[in-house]
């Protein structure tokens, strides 16, 4: 069941194709969202979180047309927004800023507001720096600091950017133990550099290359794209099409293997490498396999 | 602990704490610091919920954000405090601001003053509001950043208030410093029109080319407004300047309207992040 419907929906900056007639559905759960740096993934979610509208194409949520004046307001009522870059007020405590925030969702009554605040700045483990201004926590403090106001009101569409850029592993675990209770009553789209946070929490990913959607499925599906193309070496083979070191000493490569290497199950990593190596047309999922 | 408080008295100090001396209280309180035994008896006596609400009203209390000046002025004005907050939190309200205002306001009576016109006064104190209310609608000055966007308070009516609340103490403080500009009594407003045009044309045009172009446009065509109504108006002749005369004066009205019928048109804008630097 899809909740959130984009359609042929293209944005551009000035001489640049940011997003170029992508389509995506998204339903209840996790989905992931990987792509390299200018792929378009940050402009799609920002078309998403209502912060941009698109030059052409239509996006529904939750039946809501955030085109219309209405429907954005619907839309914003049930979305919690965690930008890639969140500009923090600078003199603002991490309880003032998300303070600030829930008042811009419509908290009004101020006990209530700050029951809440301490709920999810609890939720992201900040209780204890929570009076610290923001510009003297550290960078994965302020991380959890956004996350935190995305989780205000318990969003039924919760839009995040990079959420684990800059937290340790020890805060991703929580992110991910805290993301997976918010999704079984919601609709998450996690826009991430973290091959691993989409194979761990993500039902469904899509990959996002050169403006377009070039890959939509499970972990599973876009791991299998990279099935009988990933074995191991002692030696780099320069005919791979990318070959690195791993922890054990060993040269993991990704292309087509010669006869008689030692073929290894490929991770989502390996898929997703795969495919921005090699793809110039979409992949539906479940083409990926050998 | 060798003694406990009887607990008969411990429930009433749960449950009515009213009916009890303020000696006994006061020693049951001290009691109770070093005996886990006869907290428990009064946990167990309390109200969950009463203790709940009371421990939210002293949190409540503790965790209160610091409210800015202009906020505690909106508040005094009877603003709502959640409406204070995200309407005083507007960088155009910020004192620093103000003493910018001020500044600019002493600084056109001096040069005023020196040159024994009010024309130093007339040509700067238009430009005023224009910067003021562009601060006030910048989308990028929202302490909450981009998050703050995508939430329901954020688009043109909260704009709008912000507009007012900054345009307000401006004008007030340079109405004030007119006051000792001389020859300014009969002109006392005559460069508030203008300020009004300036700023609502270039909010209007903001939502074609990006802030700091539709600044400088706006500047750059009130100068060449000034200069084109009347020889000398800017430099020691602005109040005999056509702009400043009763149709210069209907003219800046028509370019208000045009400029309001223009953002009313393309205010969705304003709810987005279309309107940046």
């Amino acid at each position: 069941m899809s909740t959130i419907r984009v359609s042929g929906v293209t944005k551009r900056f000035g001489s640049t194709l940011a997003l170029q007639e992508v389509d995506v559905e998204l339903g209840p759960g996790i989905t992931g969202l990987l792509g390299p740096n200018g792929a378009g993934k940050t402009t799609l979610l920002r078309i998403l979180a209502t912060v941009l509208p698109p030059d052409a194409g239509t996006v529904s949520s939750f039946g809501h047309d955030p085109a219309t004046a209405s429907g954005r307001l619907a839309v914003r009522r049930q979305l919690g927004y965690l930008p890639q870059e969140p500009g923090f007020h600078r003199s603002f405590t991490a309880f003032e800023f998300v303070d600030y925030v829930a008042i811009l969702k419509e908290w009004g009554d101020r006990r209530a507001r700050h029951d809440e605040v301490r709920r999810v700045l609890a939720l992201v483990g900040l209780e204890a720096v929570m009076h610290r201004q923001i510009r003297k926590l550290s960078g994965g403090m302020r991380r959890r600091v956004g996350i935190a106001q995305a989780l205000l009101g318990d969003p039924a569409l919760l839009v995040l950017d990079e959420p684990t850029a800059g937290l340790d592993p020890e805060q991703r675990l929580r992110f991910r133990e805290v993301l997976s209770d918010v999704a079984s009553r919601a609709t998450v789209l996690l826009s991430t550099h973290q091959t691993d946070d989409v194979a761990a929490m993500c039902a469904t990913v899509s990959v996002l290359l050169g403006g377009g959607v070039r890959f939509s499925g499970s972990p599973a599906e876009l791991a299998a794209l990279a099935r009988d193309r990933v074995w191991l070496e002692a030696e780099r083979d320069p005919r791979a099409q990318l070959a690195w070191i791993t922890g054990d000493g060993m040269v993991r490569h990704i292309g087509d293997p010669p006869a008689g290497v030692l073929l290894v199950e490929p991770t989502v990593e390996d898929g997703y490498l795969t495919l921005c190596g090699a793809v110039a047309e979409p992949v539906a999922a479940g083409d990926g396999g050998a | 602990m060798s003694w406990h408080v009887p607990s008969d008295t411990l429930t009433r100090f749960a449950t009515q704490p009213e009916a009890l001396d303020d000696v006994t209280a006061s020693s049951i309180e001290q009691h109770l610091m070093a005996c886990g035994d006869c907290r428990s008896i009064v946990a167990a006596a309390s109200d969950s919920l009463a203790v709940e609400a009371s421990w939210s009203a002293i949190a409540d209390v503790i965790d209160a954000p610091s409210s800015w000046p202009a906020e505690r002025a909106l508040t005094r004005l009877g603003v709502p405090e959640d409406l204070s907050r995200v309407v005083g939190a507007t960088p155009g309200l910020r004192l620093a601001w103000l003493a910018a205002v001020v500044l600019v306001g002493v600084a056109a009576v001096a040069a005023a003053r020196e040159s024994g016109t009010e024309t130093a006064f007339l040509v700067a104190a238009p430009l005023v509001p224009l910067v003021a209310v562009t601060l006030a609608f910048l989308p990028v000055a929202d302490p909450g950043g981009e998050a703050a966007v995508a939430t329901a308070l954020h688009g043109p009516g909260l704009a709008l208030r912000r507009t007012l609340a900054v345009l307000l103490p401006t004008v007030v403080l340079l109405a004030v410093a007119g006051l000792a500009v001389p020859g300014m009594a009969g002109w006392g407003v005559a460069w508030v029109l203008p300020g009004l045009g300036l700023a609502s044309a270039s909010l209007a045009v903001s939502t074609f080319v990006r802030v700091p172009v539709a600044v400088c446009l706006t500047a750059v065509a009130w100068f060449a407004a000034l200069a084109a109504s009347g020889p000398g108006a800017l430099r020691h002749a602005a109040a005999d300047a056509a702009l400043f005369q009763p149709a210069g004066q209907l003219g800046f009205v028509a370019l208000i309207a045009v400029a309001v019928l223009t953002l009313v048109a393309r205010r969705g804008r304003f709810a987005t992040m279309e309107v940046s630097w």
